[in-house]
């Protein structure tokens, strides 16, 4: 898994490519943390990359977007698909979360 | 009748999860498990290995086998890819664990207790059996 951090004058954008399993989840986890506690607020996490993802990567969001809340942070979550979508229906992200297609309307919202 | 059996014995340890999902892979290409259900028997294989990593006793029996096969049962249902998964720790039916607690906001939300639930909801079947002292719990999709 590898993420690419960009700072835009909106907000920042994590593009998360690769595996999200229970090895790299934390890395994950790390780095959207990192962003939440700089001060950011509003972050939109692009999924367009990411192949797959099992309950760890789904604990890893949960954590982040808890200390978003915290922190007064909106989380935003983009380019769900495939295997990744799948988990996030029977998980009730959809409901829980706000998920748009894309980066360009995550950031209008 | 499994028409292509093979199986992996390996310590139930957090570091053995990718030789794990390598066996798993090769098996499923062996099998010729189409490509759409790749991700599923990963996530089925990662959740319930790192189960008995996590929960099963420790002091016990560390091995886990992991069994992959091919099944054509001959009737309406047709092909199945199934997995099994065996470890020596204390009883523990992952089908009676309960649901986990959906539809509450980001506050109030539970970080864990999905693994299980996705296998669980993702296989079109399931089923555990206790028997000589070992757990067997094994997931099947249709091909």
């Amino acid at each position: 898994m590898d993420i690419v951090c960009d700072k835009r004058a909106g907000g920042t954008l994590l593009q998360v490519n690769g595996r999200m399993d229970a090895v790299y989840a934390p890395a994950f986890e790390k780095e959207c943390l990192l962003v939440i506690d700089g001060g950011e607020i509003k972050v939109v996490v692009d999924l367009t990359g990411l192949e797959y993802i099992s309950s760890a990567g789904l604990r890893s969001i949960l954590v982040s977007a808890k200390k978003a809340k915290v922190k007064g942070c909106s989380i935003q979550f983009c380019g769900v698909s495939g295997m990744v979508e799948e988990v996030f229906k029977i998980s009730g992200l959809f409901t829980l979360f706000s998920i748009v297609p894309t980066v360009e309307e995550a950031f209008a919202a | 009748m499994a028409q292509t059996d093979s199986s992996l014995s390996i310590a139930a340890d957090f570091g053995n999860l990718s030789a794990v999902k390598d066996f798993v892979r090769r098996q499923a290409k062996m099998l010729r498990v189409p490509e759409r259900l790749s991700g599923k028997l990963e996530l089925v294989v990662e959740e319930l290995f790192l189960n008995i990593v996590n929960y099963a006793h420790p002091k016990l029996k560390e091995e886990v086998d992991i069994r992959c096969s091919r099944h054509s049962n001959g009737d309406t249902q047709g092909e199945m890819i199934c997995i099994a998964i065996q470890d020596w720790g204390p009883p523990f039916n992952p089908l009676e664990k309960d649901n986990p607690a959906l539809e509450q906001n980001v506050e109030e939300r539970p970080i864990g207790g999905l693994g299980v639930y996705l296998v669980t909801q993702m296989a079109d079947y399931c089923t555990y059996a206790r028997q000589n002292e070992n757990n067997c719990f094994t997931v099947c999709f249709h091909l």
